[in-house]
């Protein structure tokens, strides 16, 4: 297993970054960390180097989900544009493989992008805010910076989906910004109906498990199932191995013409 | 090496294309395509534009599924053996598909790494050594003209020593130069590496020069298989002469001319004979002997021209 995807997966990385635009993704991103860092030592006296943290977070989130998002649906839109999905097709690989190495590429690249906002925005808080009282952990911190992938893992790998079906980007952004905005109000509505609960979109965001003020923040009761958190991961796991499934199956299928 | 030895059988054909049909939208665009191409072989793939030369090679890399038939690469069949037939095959599919944001080492290292055999540097070395691309080989392949992207595609296809070369239309954007030297280079990759190649073409004077034996199709049909050797050469030619027009004496020519069997052409004064090859020196001779005044003359179309148009025509019909 390992021979034969670590090195469909380091040519997934290799594409990745030999494009300036990766780079220059994580370089937007600690420059916001800066900002915020420099906003909020400005306005607030309360805020120190984890709150800073986890209020980077709060925005910085959607900026790598749609970033990822994008750059799951052109990983497999770039190789149909531009021919290279032949050469990479017959090669005695399984499709499936070169499926997964994408999706891990990306997923690669968002722990990544994690990992940056969160050493830099508390370099930066421990910089500009050190008289911090908001009362937030370390353990907090990582804790809701955890809850939050499920989310991403999630929606790069539906967007991998909507790349193969359409190998088309912009369809794939427009269907994730659509369901990431539209999912939450139908699991509101919908909260009341026991069926609910196996909605994917009700454990996207499994802040609301926690017991902790600090980590829900603002997150809205109704959306929350009443699943366990370990069933609540388990269900967004099945969702996206169903999703990648469907994808490696289609992908699998594809006549390249 | 030695595992290499067992999974390629000796005493298969390289490929064996058998039966080999694909529908699509209720027509037959490939319709029982038989052939086989043996180790060290140069077969040429001719066909008219639309004949479905690309659709069989698609085929033949398992890119596109058939409907009917099989085809099989050392004997393993693409369809229920899919990894170990595309292990012997090295391909450029229609143009040298290639990352052009990537160097062309790191070009290489991605089909290398593409590869069920482990592929060391020194390989990878040898190859670009081969295509002659080591000044090159580091730049970014946004860089690079035509030809040299060719050489890439060339130098991937050929890195894991594959038993089967699939080319289509390589020559496309090749110099004069460069194609030459590629025909200098297929013919040793079949001779040096026992390697079959099968290469697609609508330049016939192209494959004419290359190929041991070709196959022409037809809207997705087997339409002739032929031996390109020496005997070939013997066949007869279509030779052409063009008198020049000042000439005074145009009856008393024309009459010479339709007596050594030449047929006028057209008013410009071109005339044409059927002659075998080994003729036209004794035939030039005796022309300057007889002072016809000549603007030239040339053998106007090759020997598998003349079957592909005949044949295909006679399709057409």
């Amino acid at each position: 297993m390992r021979r034969i995807l670590f090195p469909l997966l380091r040519n997934e990385l290799t594409k990745l970054f030999a494009r300036p635009r990766s780079v220059m993704f994580l370089v937007f991103l600690a420059a916001f960390a800066v900002i915020s860092g420099i906003i909020a030592e400005k306005t607030t006296s309360v805020m120190g180097a984890y709150g800073l943290a986890i209020r980077t977070l709060d925005i910085g989130r959607y900026f790598v989900l749609a970033f990822t998002v994008v750059l799951a649906a052109q990983t497999i839109a770039d190789e149909f544009r531009d021919g290279t999905i032949k050469l990479l097709l017959i090669r005695p690989r399984s499709r499936g493989a070169i499926m997964l190495s994408k999706w891990g590429a990306v997923v690669t690249l968002l722990c990544m992008s994690l990992l940056l906002l969160l050493l830099a925005s508390l370099a930066v808080g421990v910089l500009l805010l050190p008289r911090g009282t908001d009362g937030y952990t370390l353990w907090v911190v990582i804790r809701v910076y955890l809850y939050t992938l499920p989310n991403l893992l999630f929606y790069v790998g539906l967007s991998l989906l909507v790349g193969v079906l359409t190998a088309s980007v912009p369809l794939s952004i427009t269907l994730v910004v659509i369901l990431n905005f539209m999912g939450s109000t139908f699991t509101r509505l919908a909260s009341g109906y026991p069926w609910s609960q196996w909605l994917v979109f009700r454990h996207l965001d499994l802040r609301g498990h926690d017991p902790s003020l600090l980590v829900r923040g603002t997150v809205d009761d109704a959306t929350v199932g009443w699943l366990p958190l370990t069933e609540s991961a388990a269900i967004v796991v099945v969702y996206l191995i169903v999703c990648l499934a469907v994808t490696a199956y289609v992908f699998g299928r594809k006549e390249v013409k | 090496m030695a595992n290499r030895e067992t999974a390629v059988r000796a005493d298969k054909p390289a490929i064996e294309v058998i039966g080999a049909t694909k529908v699509l939208n209720g027509r037959k665009i490939i319709d029982r395509l038989s052939f086989s191409v043996e180790r060290g072989e140069i077969y040429g793939f001719l066909g008219p534009n639309g004949a479905g030369k690309t659709t069989t090679i698609r085929m033949m890399v398992g890119l596109i599924r058939m409907n009917e038939g099989d085809i099989r690469i050392q004997g393993h069949s693409i369809r229920t053996d899919r990894k170990r037939a595309l292990a012997e095959v090295g391909a450029i599919v229609e143009n040298p598909e290639l990352y052009r944001y990537l160097t062309g080492r790191q070009n290489l290292q991605q089909y290398a790494n593409l590869c069920e055999r482990p592929i060391d540097r020194q390989r990878i070395d040898e190859v670009i050594r081969l295509v002659r691309l080591e000044d090159a080989i580091d730049r970014k392949v946004r860089t690079y003209s035509l030809g040299m992207r060719q050489r890439l595609g060339i130098a991937q296809a050929i890195l894991h020593r594959p038993s089967l070369l699939l080319l289509d239309e390589p020559t496309n954007g090749l110099d004069p130069a460069g194609i030459r030297e590629l025909r200098d280079y297929l013919r040793q990759l079949a001779r040096e590496e026992n390697m079959a190649i099968v290469v697609s073409s609508h330049l016939l004077s192209e494959i004419e020069l290359l190929c041991d034996r070709v196959i022409i199709i037809q809207k997705g049909r087997f339409v002739a298989e032929r031996t390109l050797k020496e005997e070939a050469t013997t066949d007869v030619l279509s030779f052409e002469i063009e008198l020049a027009e000042s000439d005074e004496n145009k009856d008393r020519m024309a009459q010479h001319l339709e007596s050594r069997g030449f047929e006028k052409v057209d008013d410009s004064g071109r005339w044409t004979i059927p002659i075998r090859k080994e003729h036209v020196p004794a035939l030039i001779e005796s022309l300057v002997q007889d002072r016809v005044p000549l603007m030239q003359a040339r053998i106007r179309t090759t020997a598998l021209e003349d079957l592909f148009l005949r044949l295909t025509e006679e399709g057409i019909r």
